[in-house]
């Protein structure tokens, strides 16, 4: 006996089939290589963030300043300094302001993937983390982030902040290891 | 660089072949359920000879077809898919995870999709048809972003 009502599907299993499929691998496939270009974009951006209170006043900016072509040539670390009060500056990198201390949003711009290295020697360390806790900072989120107050947390082989600042060649090739290694 | 890239490869297509497997899934069961849906109302119907056909050969059609007394109403017939697959779409819901909620979501597009010609049989209206069409379509599409970028995320380990 030939059926009276038949119920047809619009597009019949093959043919949903292969949209969805279609759809889920266009879909996928520009997501996942827009994700490989923009992880890469962020593999270029700055490791290391150093925040200071006074930009120019401290021992590593001056280091950093004046030696600038002597900076690691590894794409994967630059190196950064902020003012937390009211100015941000990146080395090779244009001036960003933080007037409002939006500091997550700045944070979200530059992208750093790691560590904040702070030398702020009038603050102790704590102070430090309070300060940047206060406005917002992830310090406990993923990646880890640092924070370091004086240069003997890096463990310079016994070198004094004065060796440092006179600016020995050999002296700031060992703070930019020392850096380096606390990057990676 | 060639075992970098080769490596992305493979990353790439593990988490494709589990996003195609999902989706196969997904399309599998809503259909299943989509045609249960017209199969369950039928019997309660009294209609004889009810079959689900998954894949016609004469004209790779999918349908269900049954034997039915001239006063049924062909209506709640057709209403059957829509009745069966929203509220199992809908206790997807009620998952912790949001990708495995969004699953729910995009059995409840593809059903809008694959029910238009009910709507059609039911209303026999063709704005109707195209409305829950695009609809249907937007939500498939939204549903599939959505998951590939969790499963992105995830894979990523964020």
């Amino acid at each position: 006996m030939d059926p009276n009502i038949i119920l047809p599907q619009t597009p019949s299993l093959i043919n949903s089939l292969l949209f969805v499929l279609g759809t889920a691998t266009v879909i996928f496939t520009i997501k996942f290589w827009l994700s490989i270009i923009q992880l890469k974009r962020l593999q270029d951006r700055p490791s290391i963030l150093i925040i200071e209170d006074k930009i120019g006043g401290s021992l590593l900016n001056k280091i950093v300043k004046g030696k600038i072509s002597n900076f690691p040539t590894n794409k994967n670390i630059k190196f950064g300094i902020s003012d937390l009060e009211n100015k941000f500056q990146f080395i090779e990198i244009p001036i960003f302001s933080i007037k409002d201390k939006s500091i997550l949003e700045l944070f979200d711009k530059i992208n750093l993937k790691g560590m904040i290295l702070s030398l702020d020697h009038s603050k102790s360390l704590e102070a430090i983390e309070n300060e940047i806790k206060k406005i917002g900072f992830p310090l406990d989120s993923k990646p880890k982030f640092l924070v370091v107050n004086e240069l003997d947390k890096l463990d310079l082989d016994g070198k004094s902040e004065e060796d440092i600042f006179e600016n020995k060649e050999e002296d700031i090739e060992l703070l930019r290891k020392k850096l380096i290694n606390l990057s990676t | 660089m060639f075992r970098k890239k080769n490596t992305l490869l493979k990353r790439y297509l593990k988490v494709l072949v589990y996003l195609l497997l999902i989706n196969i899934l997904i399309v599998f069961s809503t259909i299943s359920i989509h045609e249960l849906g017209h199969f369950f109302i039928g019997s309660f119907q009294k209609c004889e000879n009810i079959k689900i056909v998954l894949l016609d050969a004469n004209n790779l059609n999918t349908h269900t077809e049954m034997n039915c007394h001239p006063n049924t109403n062909i209506n709640i017939i057709a209403y059957g898919s829509l009745l069966s697959v929203t509220p199992i779409s809908f206790m997807f819901l009620f998952f912790e995870k949001r990708t495995e909620r969004y699953y729910g979501v995009l059995m409840f597009g593809l059903n809008l999709i694959i029910a238009t010609s009910d709507i059609q049989n039911i209303f026999k209206s063709n704005i109707l048809y195209y409305l829950q069409f695009t609809i249907g379509l937007c939500i498939v599409i939204w549903t599939q972003i959505s998951i590939v970028n969790d499963i992105l995320t995830e894979d990523r380990g964020i």
